[in-house]
């Protein structure tokens, strides 16, 4: 496919196909606890199937794998109210007498969605009332100059004028006093790994052995599918939960032992379904590194926001870019343990996923229905800046010389991304002769993104800063559109195309770039095809170091701002909010 | 560091033995029923940047627990620069405050960038150890750093600019020490448990010490086998964090009067810490301790254990409701290991013993 790729940057490899998912049907998704908002506590009292033993094993192990992995509190936040780990966090607050801190973090979110001074003004007082002044059994602790300001501030709105920013310094010191006290004692809590640990004893439940490498594989995808980064580490995980065992075996009392992939374990009566001996009449854990299993192992507490993400792009089908698409890339780009590796060539590593998300068919609210979305992922690192290589793609995007297939046909603005609208045509062999998708591609500041999220002071000279940097990192999307104003030419078939690309700074002149992208292309691939294309070489990485090349020889001054209009509107629109002018 | 113990026959003392009530103690039975428990709960309480959870990591760190392994205390790196941004901020900010002006000229544009831009990224570069030390030795820094009980500041600003050289570097794993010293506001109540031998264990319990947490103290009150309440000597000249016009010694007496008279605690074993001694003796120094205590006699402003003595009275002379035999007083480093071990372990040995004597 080229719409954004550069020249011959073609990536052959990117097909494949999927049932379309049936617009019209209204679903509701993942089963498993994580998509439970309530009685999380309740549930892991009575569904933990494994043993004291492996309990034991697994909490002491976890308290320490846990720190192997952090999550940021700002992406856990964005988990939103009802998702089941920041359900888990509120049980945790409710302990420690601290919930209202995080209650007034998620009202101040509808706060800011009203449109209207009136019913802010009238939601402010509220929030004032519960938690600002002093006579509130749910008063925030907060420093006297904040709230002192903050009263003076709030003294002056009205049912005209009551800024949307008003509670953002209230907000500011809450955010840190959260994330730096009682988020960094939930992380290693008992109840956080109590949580992990029941979602092993749900994924293992049916099985009495497994071993240490599945126990693993299983922790590592959920701590990295809940948004956690992986801190540098010497132990591997394996090692980690080995030297666990082996601690347990040192204060063991019992008499009766088991082993684990070589690792004696003793066990008391009660734990016989746990790391079990090697029994021969019980099941097995199916875990046999068959892909389908292991994305099915991968049915974590984002799958259902994948798939929700996944389904609104289909049911949507306007093409405009909104930020859940890009956490959604973001998401998958992370998550290094869906990706299987499906070759190299040259300086281009190609990947592909098999996510199998489940969700409730609409006709039997009790049936699990289960969809598979094939994924293709190109990387590598490219010799060029970042700024460099988002100019040679939009180049490239609008040169009709280098990619024939694609045709730029219209250019519409969103709320805070502008979109280009382009046709795709991509020929195959039978029985994928011609299929036409349509596109819209928006670009975003990735340094300016984070600025506009972050708790910094927002100031004219840092944004213009930002903006005039050569050194951001870009993210690209692409959706799907179904308007029926784009049609392709007739007896054509239409597919949809739903992508993210990364171009992520790693020096001045160098950067890391990373393609994911998923094609419904109306029809059944064939096996073979489906085959060939998982196994197919990419050059994509040493095209765009040729193309580099060449557009440094030809020249660096021919840069044409037109083809960055997403970006620009994108600061644009950043700087609107803010009241600052792009220069 | 020297323990000053209160016995009945102490003159204040007994005038306050005198006044303890006997008959309406809704729940004087907690102490005595302690005893055959084996569970042990003692309340940390104080009221805000009285050095409870100081005390509590310190405590944790005696038994293993938290911050004694690097990857755990890596998660902490974030924690450590921001109290050093923190710190900055409100040091230029009271320059402002002060109108007290930063002198060179490089050191106002770093002022500048602190203010609007710098985060804690930005510290992974050495660069900004060699800027905000420059900052950190400005004569208008220092000057608003004199000043400091204008303003709030963090107790432990001078060591964390002098150990800039280390936090600014991708290879900074914060150390124990570092951990120690970086402040972080308790917002709610947190526990922790470890063996004190007999079969028993003992539950500490810290809190937050800011008058909106206090509400949340009550929660605790029921449970409670002892209470060691903390007050910082080093605050004399302070106003409070969540209400500057309010001195901070007279809110710890407040807070203790509420706490030590609390029919809930009629018969608890309870220990009033004199924490931050080290700073005290630093301030004495410098500051008049006369001038915020008029009953003291200005001769001896200087000498620490004369201050402290009076301090004491001041305290005792709030108890009104529970027996002296079962109070201890004791002064405290919180950020010293080793005292903080030792003082720690009377503390555990006098609230064992008051347990065994019901």
């Amino acid at each position: 496919m080229t719409q954004t790729s550069p020249k011959g940057a073609s990536s052959p490899s990117l097909l494949f196909i999927t049932k379309p998912s049936s617009p019209t049907k209204q679903r509701s998704f993942d089963t498993r606890n994580f998509s439970k908002p309530n009685n999380i506590l309740n549930e892991y009292k009575f569904q933990l199937p494994l043993g004291e033993l492996q309990t034991i094993i697994l909490s002491n192990f976890l308290k320490d794998v846990s720190h192997s992995f952090t999550l940021p509190f700002d992406d856990f936040l964005d988990r939103g109210f009802q998702d089941s780990f920041v359900q888990l966090f509120h049980e945790f607050l409710e302990l420690e007498q601290n919930v209202m801190t995080l209650k007034f973090i998620f009202k101040l979110d509808e706060f800011k969605l009203l449109k209207s001074a009136k019913n802010r003004f009238k939601l402010g007082h509220e929030l004032v009332d519960i938690y600002v002044k002093d006579c509130s059994a749910n008063q925030l602790n907060l420093p006297n100059h904040v709230k002192e300001n903050f009263m003076k501030e709030f003294a002056k709105c009205s049912i005209k004028e009551t800024p949307v920013t008003i509670f953002d310094p209230i907000f500011s010191h809450i955010h840190y006093s959260l994330g730096t006290d009682n988020y960094m004692r939930f992380v290693g809590s008992d109840l956080y790994a109590k949580f992990v640990l029941d979602q092993s004893a749900m994924e293992f439940r049916k099985v009495s052995k497994i071993s240490i490498n599945q126990v693993c594989d299983f922790l590592e995808r959920f701590y990295i599918q809940m948004g956690c980064r992986k801190m540098s580490d010497n132990l591997s995980l394996s090692d980690k939960l080995v030297q666990a065992i082996q601690d347990r075996e040192s204060n063991q009392v019992s008499n009766e032992s088991f082993e684990i992939e070589g690792a004696k374990v003793c066990s008391s009566p009660k734990s016989s379904r746990a790391f079990s001996p090697n029994s021969e009449d019980t099941e097995s854990y199916p875990y046999d590194g068959d892909s389908d299993f292991k994305s099915s192992l991968h049915v974590m507490p984002s799958s259902s926001k994948v798939f929700e993400v996944l389904e609104s792009v289909m049911l949507d089908g306007s093409g405009i870019v909104q930020d859940k698409h890009y956490t959604l890339f973001k998401m998958l780009h992370q998550d290094e343990g869906i990706w299987h590796q499906s070759g190299v060539n040259g300086e281009t590593t190609s990947y592909y996923t098999e996510l199998n998300l489940k969700h409730y068919n609409s006709d039997s609210k009790r049936k699990l229905k289960k969809e598979k979305f094939k994924i293709f992922k190109e990387t590598g690192i490219v010799k060029a800046s970042t700024d460099e290589v988002i100019r040679i793609m939009f180049d490239s995007y609008f040169s009709k010389e280098a990619v024939e297939e694609t045709s730029h046909i219209d250019y519409v603005q969103g709320d805070i991304y502008s979109c280009i609208i382009s046709q795709l045509c991509v020929k195959k062999n039978f029985p994928l002769t011609s299929r036409y998708f349509h596109v819209g591609l928006s670009a975003r500041d990735e340094t300016l993104h984070e600025w506009h999220i972050g708790k910094e002071n927002k100031n004219q000279e840092t944004f213009s800063s930002i903006c005039n940097s050569k050194q951001s990192s870009y993210w690209i999307a692409r959706l799907p559109i179904h308007n029926s104003k784009f049609q392709p030419p007739k007896g054509h078939t239409k597919g949809s195309l739903f992508g993210g690309s990364y171009i992520e700074r790693i020096s001045n002149t160098e950067c890391r770039y990373s393609m994911m992208i998923y094609f419904d292309m109306n029809s059944f691939l064939p096996l073979t095809m489906w085959k060939s294309n998982k196994n197919s070489k990419s050059d994509l990485i040493s095209n765009f170091n040729e193309l580099v090349r060449e557009r440094r020889e030809q020249s660096t001054d021919s840069i044409d701002s037109q083809t960055i209009n997403t970006i620009i509107d994108y600061r644009k629109n950043i700087g609107n909010l803010y009241g600052f002018t792009l220069n | 560091m020297g323990n000053i113990v209160v016995s009945p026959h102490d003159k204040e003392g007994q005038h306050h033995m005198m006044a303890t009530p006997t008959s309406n103690n809704p729940n004087g039975g907690s102490a005595a029923t302690a005893k055959n428990k084996s569970e042990i709960t003692v309340l940390l309480l104080g009221a805000g940047e009285s050095g409870k959870s100081t005390l509590f990591k310190q405590v944790q760190f005696f038994h293993g627990v938290g911050i004694t392994h690097d990857q755990e205390r890596i998660e902490l790196i974030e924690i450590v620069r921001l109290n050093v941004l923190e710190n900055a901020k409100n040091l230029v900010a009271a320059t402002q405050h002060l109108n007290i002006p930063i002198e060179q000229p490089e050191n106002r544009e770093t002022a500048k960038l602190i203010i609007n831009s710098l985060n804690t990224n930005d510290l992974e570069d050495p660069s900004w150890s060699k800027r905000l030390y420059s900052l950190w030795k400005d004569a208008g820094i220092q000057k608003a750093y004199e000043n400091r009980e204008k303003f709030q500041l963090y107790d432990s600003t001078e060591y964390l600019f002098e150990n800039l050289d280390r936090i600014c570097s991708d290879k900074y794993v914060p150390t124990v020490v570092d951990v120690i010293r970086t402040r972080t506001k308790t917002i709610g109540i947190t526990d922790m448990k470890f063996d004190v031998g007999d079969g028993k264990q003992l539950r500490l319990v810290d809190v937050g010490g800011q008058r909106n947490e206090r509400r949340k103290w009550i929660h605790f009150f029921n449970t409670v086998d002892a209470v060691v309440f903390l007050t910082s000597l080093s605050e004399f000249d302070l106003n409070l964090y969540e209400d500057n016009g309010y001195w901070r010694v007279k809110e710890s007496l407040r807070v203790f009067n509420e706490v030590v008279n609390n029919a809930l605690f009629y018969k608890v074993p309870f220990v009033l810490l004199f924490n931050k001694r080290d700073l005290f003796e630093k301030k004495i120094a410098t500051k008049s301790f006369s001038k915020y205590f008029s009953g003291f006699n200005e001769a001896e402003e200087k000498n620490p254990v004369a201050c402290i003595e009076y301090m004491t009275k001041l305290f005792l002379n709030e108890i009104t409701e529970h027996p002296l035999d079962t109070v201890s007083v004791k002064t405290l480093s919180a950020i010293d290991h080793d005292n903080s071990k030792q003082v720690f372990e009377e503390v555990k040995q006098f609230i064992m013993t008051q347990q065994h004597r019901e």
